[in-house]
């Protein structure tokens, strides 16, 4: 009886064990699938990300060059058709609401291959861009925008985190204006040897965060996804009634300074 | 060795009502899964309390069998566990289908060893066999079925009882089986009594584990 409790008893402990490792190499294997997952969404938005701003950049270079270079041939041909048609007072007005069209078309895709990619970016870096992009809104608005940049060590930014950066801000001042409502925005750039801060402040209407996370909105969700391309860490803060800010810290990684614009 | 029966059994009394009162405090209202252990439990420490109650009575000379107690203890008991297996198992459609029948032939068996073999003043012990098995049988059943589920912190406080269960049944199933032979022999009785009464301290530590990490789970997420 004694042998037979053992076996029982052993057998119940066996079974136990057995349950217990077997749930372990579950709970392993479900942990490295969703590493997995976790990547593979990663690698999909880091992909969709860079495709999209290559394709906008594909665009505005095309935009530029082709339809931009061929408009201004059509511009030059109509200042020698102007010079012909003096002659014929009715052909003469033709041209010159041509003219005006022409101009329009010619502003029209400067401003749209500017804004798939702004040439100061490409150029000059993220900081002039931020300064030309609050300029122009400036320019346009009632806005009040301020832009300060302080800069204690001029080190490389890569031109990933630049587009993303600007990206951000770009999509930032648009929901402070579409949805915040917000008539001041102020914008901090800082950076220094081992990181770049970006802060971001409007006295809008803010909203709650936790109700934020509930909504499905694309803008939001595609600022955490750019931010969590470039691996930078966050902040947002807001309150109804109490404005919206985001800080934004972008560690620079170790080789960063091999790393040209 | 009395003493350690009797330090065993105290003990565990103990924990049983101390479990008892936290599962009816906590864990009753929470799931059918939980009110039907709840129930066993409170079962359990009310034969508990009568069996106490009928001992003193029977210490002042007023000599009273109490093991129809046991017998009706052991049809509870079936159905208590079997329902709260019910809940673990009703998502398989043979089980959902059999199981009422399973407990109404089960009962009559019970009763019919109760009426025909091993009378109410008796050590019902093939009654006893036959429902430790059959809990064997489920805790198994669970074991096999879950083992490729992933553990949530409900299946987790789950396997911590059905563990229990299968250790308490499985160490005690021949303790029980043979206990009608070795009733009359006094110190191989009081030493199986002795570790019969270890396996339900055990339990009923193991019963107090899930319901500490139910307490655990729910102060993390409030």
């Amino acid at each position: 009886m004694t042998i037979g409790i053992l076996i029982m008893l052993s057998l119940a402990l066996a079974f136990i064990v057995f349950f217990n490792r077997s749930q372990r190499k579950i709970l392993a294997e479900q942990m490295r699938v969703q590493q997995l997952k976790l990547e593979h969404q990663e690698n999909l938005l880091y992909n969709n990300i860079k495709t999209q701003e290559e394709e906008r950049k594909r665009i505005a270079k095309d935009l530029h060059d082709e339809v931009g270079s061929k408009l201004n041939v059509i511009h030059l041909n109509l200042h020698r058709l102007r010079k012909n048609a003096a002659v014929s007072p009715g052909l003469e007005e033709t041209v010159s609401d041509i003219f005006g069209v022409i101009n329009d078309t010619i502003d029209t895709t400067r401003r749209i291959s500017h804004d798939l990619l702004p040439p100061t970016l490409e150029n000059f870096g993220l900081a002039d861009a931020i300064k030309e992009l609050c300029e122009s809104y400036q320019r346009t608005s009632a806005l009040d925008l301020q832009f300060d940049h302080l800069q204690s060590e001029n080190r490389p930014i890569e031109k990933m985190v630049e587009v993303n950066l600007f990206r951000i801000i770009q999509e930032l001042i648009s929901n402070s204006i579409k949805h915040g409502q917000a008539s001041q925005i102020n914008i901090r750039l800082l950076a220094n040897n081992k990181e770049l801060r970006l802060e971001y402040q409007d006295n809008g209407l803010g909203f709650d965060p936790d109700q934020l996370k509930k909504k499905t909105g694309l803008g939001m969700q595609n600022i955490e996804s750019r931010l969590q391309m470039i691996q930078a860490q966050h902040s947002l803060d807001s309150k109804p009634g109490a404005g919206f800010s985001l800080s934004i810290k972008y560690p620079f990684p170790d080789d960063s300074l091999s790393l040209s614009r | 060795m009395s003493t350690w029966q009797t330090v065993m059994s105290l003990s565990s009394e103990f924990l049983l009502l101390i479990n008892t009162v936290l599962f009816l405090l906590y864990l009753w209202r929470h799931s059918n899964v939980y009110k039907y252990f709840s129930g066993l439990l409170v079962v359990s420490l009310l034969i508990e309390i009568i069996t106490h109650v009928m001992w003193f009575q029977h210490k002042e000379n007023k000599q009273i069998n109490n093991l129809y107690l046991l017998h009706f203890y052991t049809v509870v008991e079936f159905i208590l566990i079997t329902l709260f297996y019910d809940q673990i198992f009703k998502k398989h459609t043979t089980w959902r289908k059999y199981v009422y029948w399973f407990i109404c032939i089960v009962i009559g068996l019970i009763i019919a060893n109760s009426i025909f073999l091993q009378k109410l003043t008796e050590y019902n012990s093939y009654a006893k066999t036959l429902t430790q098995l059959i809990f064997i049988a489920y805790a198994t059943g669970y074991f096999l079925t879950a083992s490729h589920n992933k553990m949530d912190s409900t299946f987790k406080r789950i396997t911590i009882i059905n563990s229990a269960i299968l250790l308490y049944y499985s160490g005690s199933l021949f303790i029980f089986m043979f206990s009608n032979v070795f009733f009359d022999l006094d110190e191989v009785h009081l030493i199986f009594w002795v570790f019969n009464a270890l396996l339900y301290l055990i339990f009923q530590l193991l019963v107090f584990t899930a319901i500490w990490q139910f307490r655990q789970t729910k102060s993390t997420y409030s």
